[in-house]
C-alpha cells in the first residue's frame, strides 16, 4: 500500500517538477541545449564502478540526440564538495557512499542513484527526508519532501525475490519448503518473502540471526528443514563465516543454496541471480535518457532490468541435478516478472 | 727425543715425505667431509622436525578451524589424538580465543612433557621443541559488492583477524638428539674406518715405493764403501724393480772393473818393481862404472902428468946436454947427429905437449878468461912471434886486419893466441913458398858485441879432398906420410878447434890440394867500452905515403894502417916502377914525404938494395922506411949514415910502424908537412924533445943477472945513465957516495935487502935522501903492511917489468916537481896493457931500431939463461915448492914478455897461475907447456 500511495505522490511531484522546470527554462532562456552535462559521482575507484560507468556511457551514446557530457566525481576528491549541482542536468550517483553524500543534502538537480542496496536506499532516503523537514523548519528548503522524493530515482544492487524463487523451482523440482536466513536489515523485508512463498506455494522457514548471537545450530536446523536455503543478502546474516558455515551445513545435508551472486555462488552455491556492473550501468543509460528526454520525469526506484544466472556445476553434480539450459532460464524469469508485471498493471488502482 | 730439525717438512726423509703425500690429503678430505656431512646430516635432523611440526600444526590450526567454530571438543580431542601418531610429538593442545584448554593429548609415559611450561613461538625447551600458531576462521565471501553492503559501523574486519585459538604442539627432541648422536657416531667410525683404511693403503704404498729405494740407498753406502759384493733383493715390480735390477748390474759390473783394476794395478807395480829394480841395478852398474871411468879419467891424468913429468925431466937433460954438447967442438958428422937428437927431442916434448893441452881440454878443466885486451896488439904479439919461422922459410906472414875491428873487447887473448899460433903455425908447416896471411875482420857488431872473424890463407900443398873430413880429431894428419915429412903431432888443429870452441867460436877451412888452405875460425867477443881508446885518427895526419910492397895482403895491411892513422897514400906494385912515381912520371903528384919499401923474404939482396935506395935518394931525398923479412937485417952504414932511412921487420906492428914513420917525419927537418904536424901537434912536440932521458942518473939496484941486463939496456937504450949495484949493501954504497935522479930498488936482495937499503938511503943523510926510489917487485902484495912505503919507496913496478909501466914511474917521479906533460894517473899494469900512442911516441925517441930492442949479445944470454929457468923450474916443481915455482914463473914471464915471446910469456903466466892455485897438475900441463916453448925458441936460436 505504501507503495501505490508514493507513487501517486512521485506524479505529482512529476508534474510540479516539470512546471518548476519549464518556468526556469524560459527564465534562463535555453532549457535543453545540445550540451546537456551529467556528473557521476563515484563512491571509489573500484573497477566495478568504472565497468558500470563504462555501461552507462555506451548506452547513452547508442542514442545520439543528445549528446551527454559526462563528469565523473568520486566522493573522496576534494574538488566534489565544491562541486555546484546547479551546472548538471542530472547527478548520477555510483555506490552506497555516493548515495549517501547526495542524500546527506540533497540537491535540487534530479538525482539517480546506483548499486545501493535496496534495505540501504530506504533507509538513507528516510533519514534524507527527516532531514529535509528539519531543514524547512530552518526556512532553508521551499520544497516539500514529496518534491524531493521525485528527484531521487534509484536502481537496487539486488534482485527481486521473485527470481530466485523462481530459480528455485526450476533447479529443484520438488521443493517444498524454503529456508531464509535473515539479519537486522533482511528481517524488514520478511513479509515480501512470505508472500513470495505463498505465491510459490513453499514453506518458509526463518531463522534470524544478529551479530552477537552463536547460531549454528539454528543454522543447522535451518538447512536440515528445508529443501533449499535462500540467500538473503544481509551484511550480518551473510558474513564470511556464516556463509561458510552455512555452505558447510548445506553441503552436508544436500541443500541447494540459491544465492544473490556470483561470489558466493563461487564459494560454493549452487546457483545464484545476480546482474553485472554492465547490466546495471546500461540500465542506468537508460534511465538517465528517460529522465533526460522528460522533464516531467517521475522518480522510479527499479531492481535491476538485465541480469545474469549462474550455476557451480560441480555442486549441481554432486546434488545429481540436471544442468539446466541458463539463457533459457534467464528468460523464463523474464518472461514471468514481466506477466507479473502486467498482471499487477492490471490489478494494480491506478 | 725426537729432533727440533725433523718436524720441518725439507728435512723429513724420503720414507716420511711419501708417507705424508699419501695420507695427509686422505685425512684433510675424510675429515672436511666427514664433519661437514654430519653436521649438515643434524642440522637436517633438526630442520626436519621442525618442518615436521610446522607442517603438523598448520594441519591441526586448519583441522581444528571447524571444531573450534562448532565447539565440538570430541572433534577437536580426537584431532590431537590422532598428532600423536608421530613419535615425536609429545603433546598437542588446542586454545579457544580466550587461551582456555579446549582440547589437549599427552603421550602416555612422557612425564617430562607434562611439565613443560609454555614458551613462545619455537622455543626449545632442553628436551623439548615448542610450537604454537593461531587459529583463524577463514570463512567466505558472499557478496559481489561486498562493499555496498559493509555496515558501517560493524567491526566485521577486526574481528575476522582476531585468531580464534591457538594450537600448541610439543615436539620432544630426545630422538633427534638421539639420531645427533647416532648420526655423529658413524661419522666418526665411517670416517676412522676410512683413515685407517687409506692409512695402512699408504703405508703399504710408501714401503712398496721408500723400501726399495731404502734398500738402494743402502747398497749405494755399501758399494761407496768398496763392497761390490752387496747386492740388492729384487723384490719390487715396475721401474722400482728395474731400478733394482739395474743397481745389481751396476755393483757386479763395479766388482768386476774394480776386480780386473786391481788385478792391472798389481800387474803393473809388479812390473815397475821389476824395471826399478832393474834400473836401480843398472845404476848402480853406471855408477861403478862412472866411477871407474872418472878413476880410470883420473888415473889418465895421473898417469900423463906422471908421464909427462917422467919423460920431461930426462927430456929436459937430453935437451940440455945436446945443447952443451953441440957448443962443443964437434965435427961435422956429430954436429949433424947432435942436431938430429935436439930436433927429436924437441919434437917429442911438443907431442907430449899437445897431448897434455888436449887432456886438459878433455878433462873440462880449461876455463876461458874474460879481459879486456888490444885486439890488434894480440893478433900482432903472434904473427911477430912467428914472423921468424915464416922468414927461416922465406914466406911472407901478413896480419891484415880490418880498420872497422875494434880495438879492445873483452875475452881469453891467451885462448886466441893459440889458436892462431896453432893456425899460423901449421900454414907455416905446410907452406914451403908463398905466402901465410892473417885476415881479421869483423863480421858483426850487434848490441857491443863483435864476432870477428879471422882467417889464415897460405899458399901450400893444400889438402886433398878425401883426407879433409877428419882434419880437426885428434892425432890426424892429411896423410899419414906427413908426419913424416912434416912432423908434429898432429894434435894442433884439434887443440884450435877445442879452443874455438870452447870460446863459442866455430872453426872451418877450405883447401884445394896444391893451391893452398884457409882456415876460419869465429869468435864473438864482447866490445869493452870501459876502457879509452886511443884516437890514432890524426897522428898521420901530413903523412903523405908512396908505399911499395910486392905482396897484395900485405900492400893493403900496411895501407890501412896509414889510413887509419890520417896519412895519404900512393902505392906502387913493382919496385922498378918506384922511382917513376917519385919523380911523378906517373902524373902523381911528388908530393911524398914518406918512402915506404916493403921487400918480401929473399925479394932483393942486400946489395942490390942499398943500390936500389942510392938511386932512389937522386931523386928523393925524403925519409924511407924499409921493411924487411929477415930479423937479422941491419941497415949498412951507407944507410945509416944517411939518416933519413930506417927500417923494420915485417910484419910490423902498427904501433912500430906509426913510431917509425913519425921518427923518420921528424928527422926530416926541411920537410914542411912534419913541422905542420910539429905545429899540430904542440904538447906532442914538446915532449918529443930528443933524448928526454939524456943526462938522467939512475940507480939499478937488481941481484938477477938477467934482469939487471934486461932493465939497464932498456934504461941506456932510452940515454939514461945507468949504475948498477947487486945487492943492497952496493946499493947504499953507492947511493951514499953519488947523487942520483932517481933509483930502482929491488926488494929481495941478498946481503940487504931493498927495504932496508932504502930505509938507510933515507935515513942517511945523503945525497940521494930525497931521491925517487921505485920498487922492482914481483909480489903485488909486498907493501901490503905499508912498511915498504914505510922505509921510503916511492912507487912500485910489478915484475915482470914491463917497458911502458916501467917508463911512465920513471916519467912520473923523474919530472914530478916539475911541470909535467905526463898524466898523473897511475896507470895499471898488464901485459897488454893499452899504450896510449903519446907514450909509445916518447918510447920511441931513443930507439930507432924497434921491437924487441934487444941486442944481440943480450939475446944469446937470453937463449942461454932460458934452459937454465927451465931447470931451475922443474927443480922448484920436484922440491913440491909453489912459491918458489911462482917467483920463477913469473920472472920468466917477465923476461919473456919483455923479449916478445909471446908464447913463452903466455905460458909461463899460465904456470904461474897454476903455481899460485897450487894444482900440480895443472903445474905440470903448463911447465910443460913452458919447457917446450923454452924449447923452441932455444931451438931455433940454435938452427939460426
Amino acid at each position: 500500500m505504501l507503495t501505490l500511495s508514493k507513487q501517486k505522490q512521485k506524479q505529482k511531484h512529476k508534474q510540479l517538477l516539470a512546471v518548476i522546470s519549464l518556468l526556469l527554462a524560459i527564465v534562463s532562456g535555453s532549457v535543453l541545449s545540445a550540451e546537456t552535462k551529467v556528473l557521476v559521482l563515484l563512491s571509489g575507484e573500484s573497477d566495478i564502478y568504472r565497468s558500470l560507468l563504462l555501461g552507462l556511457q555506451s548506452t547513452t551514446a547508442a542514442t545520439p540526440e543528445t549528446t551527454i557530457t559526462f563528469v565523473a566525481r568520486q566522493v573522496d576528491d576534494e574538488n566534489a564538495k565544491e562541486v555546484r549541482w546547479d551546472n548538471y542536468a542530472v547527478i548520477v550517483s555510483v555506490g552506497t557512499k555516493a548515495a549517501r553524500q547526495l542524500l546527506k543534502v540533497p540537491p535540487k538537480t534530479p538525482v539517480l542513484s546506483v548499486l545501493v542496496p535496496k534495505t540501504t536506499y530506504e533507509s538513507l532516503l528516510h533519514d534524507s527526508l527527516l532531514h529535509e523537514k528539519g531543514g524547512e523548519e530552518k526556512g532553508r528548503d521551499d520544497l516539500g519532501p514529496d518534491q524531493t522524493l521525485n528527484r531521487f530515482s534509484v536502481i537496487y544492487v539486488d534482485q527481486p525475490y521473485s527470481r530466485e524463487f523462481v530459480l528455485a523451482r526450476k533447479l529443484v523440482p520438488d521443493l517444498r519448503s524454503i529456508g531464509v536466513l535473515l539479519g537486522p536489515n533482511s528481517s524488514k523485508n520478511l513479509p515480501q518473502l512470505k508472500e513470495e512463498a505463498r505465491r510459490h506455494q513453499l514453506i518458509l522457514n526463518k531463522v534470524e540471526v544478529d551479530e552477537t548471537r552463536q547460531d549454528n545450530r539454528d543454522i543447522r536446523d535451518l538447512v536440515r528443514e528445508s529443501n533449499v536455503i535462500l540467500a538473503i543478502p544481509d551484511p550480518v546474516a551473510f558474513n564470511a563465516q556464516r556463509a561458510k558455515w552455512l555452505l558447510y551445513q548445506a553441503y552436508q545435508q544436500r541443500v541447494a543454496v540459491i544465492a544473490f551472486s556470483k561470489s558466493y555462488v563461487d564459494a560454493g552455491a549452487l546457483a545464484a541471480v545476480y546482474s553485472t556492473p554492465e547490466q546495471i550501468g546500461r540500465h542506468a543509460g537508460e534511465v538517465l535518457q528517460a529522465m533526460l528526454r522528460d522533464p516531467n520525469y517521475t522518480a522510479h526506484s527499479d531492481f535491476p532490468k538485465y541480469f545474469s544466472i549462474t550455476v557451480n556445476d560441480s555442486v549441481a553434480k554432486s546434488m545429481h541435478l540436471q544442468q539446466p539450459d541458463l539463457e533459457q532460464l534467464r528468460q523464463e524469469i523474464s518472461q514471468a516478472e514481466l506477466l507479473r508485471e502486467q498482471r499487477l498493471g492490471h490489478g494494480s488502482p491506478e | 727425543m725426537v729432533h727440533l730439525s725433523k718436524l720441518t717438512p725439507s728435512s723429513w726423509d724420503f720414507k716420511t715425505r711419501v708417507f705424508v703425500l699419501a695420507v695427509a690429503p686422505v685425512v684433510l678430505v675424510a675429515v672436511i667431509l666427514s664433519s661437514y656431512v654430519a653436521s649438515s646430516r643434524m642440522q637436517d635432523v633438526e630442520q626436519s622436525l621442525l618442518d615436521r611440526g610446522n607442517a603438523l600444526i598448520d594441519h591441526m590450526a586448519r583441522m581444528s578451524e571447524f571444531g573450534l567454530f562448532t565447539g565440538n571438543q570430541d572433534l577437536l580431542t580426537s584431532l590431537t589424538q590422532s598428532a600423536l601418531v608421530d613419535n615425536d610429538v609429545s603433546k598437542v593442545m588446542i586454545f579457544d580465543e580466550t587461551h582456555s584448554v579446549i582440547a589437549s593429548s599427552i603421550r602416555s609415559g612422557d612425564v617430562g612433557a607434562l611439565s613443560v611450561k609454555l614458551a613462545s613461538d619455537d622455543e626449545r625447551n632442553n628436551d623439548y621443541l615448542f610450537i604454537e600458531k593461531p587459529i583463524y576462521d577463514s570463512g567466505v565471501q558472499a557478496f559481489d559488492f561486498s562493499e555496498e553492503f559493509a555496515v558501517p559501523s560493524d567491526n566485521d574486519v577486526s574481528r575476522t583477524h582476531q585468531p580464534m585459538g591457538w594450537v600448541e604442539v610439543v615436539l620432544s627432541s630426545r630422538s633427534t638428539k638421539e639420531r645427533r648422536k647416532e648420526i655423529l657416531l658413524y661419522s666418526l667410525l665411517i670416517t676412522l674406518f676410512g683413515l685407517i683404511v687409506s692409512i695402512s693403503l699408504a703405508v703399504r704404498i710408501s714401503h712398496g715405493v721408500t723400501g726399495p729405494v731404502r734398500r738402494l740407498s743402502l747398497m749405494e753406502r755399501k758399494l761407496r764403501g768398496g763392497d761390490f759384493g752387496a747386492r740388492v733383493e729384487v723384490k719390487s715390480g715396475g721401474d722400482l724393480g728395474v731400478l733394482e735390477e739395474g743397481f745389481n748390474e751396476l755393483a757386479r759390473t763395479l766388482g768386476r772393473v774394480d776386480y780386473q783394476l786391481k788385478q792391472q794395478i798389481k800387474a803393473a807395480v809388479e812390473e815397475l818393481t821389476k824395471t826399478v829394480a832393474k834400473l836401480e841395478s843398472q845404476n848402480r852398474e853406471l855408477d861403478s862404472a862412472k866411477n871407474a871411468a872418472l878413476r880410470a879419467s883420473e888415473a889418465k891424468a895421473d898417469f900423463l902428468a906422471k908421464m909427462s913429468h917422467e919423460i920431461r925431466t930426462p927430456m929436459n937433460a937430453v935437451i940440455g946436454f945436446t945443447e952443451l954438447l953441440r957448443k962443443t967442438k964437434q965435427n961435422r958428422e956429430q954436429v949433424e947427429y947432435t942436431r938430429t937428437i935436439h930436433q927429436s927431442a924437441q919434437q917429442l916434448l911438443n907431442v907430449i905437449e899437445d897431448i897434455l893441452s888436449i887432456s886438459k881440454l878433455e878433462s873440462g878443466t880449461d876455463r876461458v878468461q874474460r879481459m879486456s885486451f888490444d885486439v890488434r896488439n894480440c893478433l900482432e904479439d903472434v904473427v911477430s912471434m912467428l914472423g921468424p919461422t915464416a922468414h927461416r922459410k922465406s914466406l911472407e906472414l901478413v896480419l891484415l886486419v880490418d880498420s872497422d875491428v875494434p880495438e879492445r873487447l873483452l875475452g881469453d887473448p891467451g885462448r886466441l893466441s893459440q889458436v892462431l899460433i896453432n893456425l899460423v903455425n901449421n900454414a907455416i908447416k905446410f907452406t914451403p913458398k908463398g905466402s901465410v896471411t892473417v885476415e881479421v875482420s869483423l863480421e858483426a857488431l850487434v848490441d857491443h858485441v863483435a864476432r870477428l872473424r879471422v882467417s889464415v890463407m897460405d899458399t901450400g900443398i893444400g889438402i886433398a879432398k878425401g883426407n879433409q873430413t877428419d882434419l880437426f880429431a885428434a892425432f890426424v894428419q892429411a896423410d899419414s906420410s906427413m908426419s913424416r915429412r912434416f912432423g908434429g903431432s898432429g894434435l894442433g888443429l884439434t887443440i884450435a878447434k877445442r879452443f874455438v870452441e870452447l870460446m863459442g867460436g866455430d872453426i872451418s877451412f877450405e883447401s884445394e890440394l896444391g893451391r893452398g888452405s884457409t882456415f876460419r875460425f869465429r869468435v864473438s867477443c864482447d866490445l869493452d867500452v870501459s876502457t879509452e881508446i886511443s884516437d890514432y885518427a890524426t897522428i898521420l895526419q901530413h903523412v903523405v905515403a908512396l908505399i911499395y910492397d910486392g905482396n897484395p895482403f900485405s900492400r893493403r895491411a900496411i895501407r890501412n894502417n896509414l889510413l887509419l892513422a890520417g896519412a895519404s897514400t900512393f902505392v906502387s906494385r913493382t919496385l922498378a916502377q918506384v922511382p917513376a912515381m917519385l919523380e911523378g912520371q906517373d902524373g902523381l903528384p911528388q908530393s911524398y914525404n914518406v918512402l915506404i919499401l916493403s921487400l918480401g923474404a929473399s925479394e932483393i939482396s942486400e946489395p942490390d938494395l942499398e943500390e936500389c935506395v942510392v938511386s932512389i935518394r937522386r931523386i928523393y931525398s925524403g925519409p924511407i922506411l924499409i921493411l924487411v923479412s929477415r930479423e937479422d937485417y941491419e941497415l949498412s952504414p951507407t944507410m945509416v949514415k944517411d939518416g933519413m932511412i930506417s927500417s923494420a921487420v915485417k910484419p910490423v906492428r902498427r904501433d912500430t910502424l906509426y913510431l917509425k914513420l913519425h921518427t923518420l917525419s921528424h928527422q926530416n927537418k926541411d920537410h914542411t908537412g912534419l913541422d905542420a904536424l910539429r905545429g899540430g901537434s904542440p904538447d906532442l912536440n914538446s915532449n918529443l924533445s930528443f933524448n928526454k932521458y939524456h943526462g938522467v942518473k939512475l940507480l939499478l939496484v937488481e941481484d938477477n943477472e938477467f934482469n939487471r941486463i934486461l932493465v939497464s939496456t932498456l934504461l941506456t937504450q932510452k940515454g939514461l945513465c945507468v949504475e948498477l949495484a947487486g945487492d943492497g949493501q952496493q946499493a947504499w954504497m953507492a947511493a951514499r957516495a953519488e947523487k942520483y935522479d932517481i933509483i930502482l930498488m929491488d926488494i929481495h936482495l941478498p946481503i940487504m935487502n931493498g927495504e932496508e937499503a932504502t930505509r938507510k938511503i933515507r935515513t942517511t943523510d945523503g945525497p940521494n935522501r930525497d931521491t925517487p926510489v921505485i920498487a922492482l917487485t914481483a909480489d903485488i902484495f909486498s907493501d901490503k903492511q905499508g912498511g915498504l912505503t914505510a922505509a921510503g919507496i916511492s912507487d912500485f913496478v910489478f915484475k915482470p917489468i914491463s917497458e911502458d909501466k916501467l917508463f911512465e914511474k920513471l916519467d912520473l917521479w923523474l919530472w914530478k916537481n916539475k911541470a909535467s906533460p905526463q898524466r898523473d894517473s897511475a896507470l895499471t899494469s898488464g901485459l897488454y896493457q893499452a899504450q896510449p900512442i903519446q907514450e909509445m911516441l916518447l918510447e920511441a925517441e931513443g930507439s930507432s931500431v924497434a921491437p924487441p930492442p934487444v941486442p944481440e949479445h943480450l939475446l944469446e944470454k937470453l937463449y942461454q939463461e932460458l934452459p937454465l929457468r927451465r931447470v931451475s923450474l922443474a927443480d922448484a916443481i920436484e922440491k913440491g915448492d909453489f912459491k918458489l915455482l911462482l917467483e920463477q914463473a913469473h920472472q920468466l914471464n917477465g923476461v919473456a914478455g919483455y923479449f916478445a915471446f909471446t908464447d913463452l910469456a903466455l905460458k909461463a903466466r899460465a904456470l904461474e897461475k897454476a903455481a899460485a892455485s897450487g894444482n900440480t897438475r895443472e903445474v905440470a900441463i903448463n911447465y910443460h907447456a913452458v919447457s917446450l916453448a923454452i924449447e923452441t925458441i932455444v931451438e931455433e936460436h940454435g938452427e939460426e
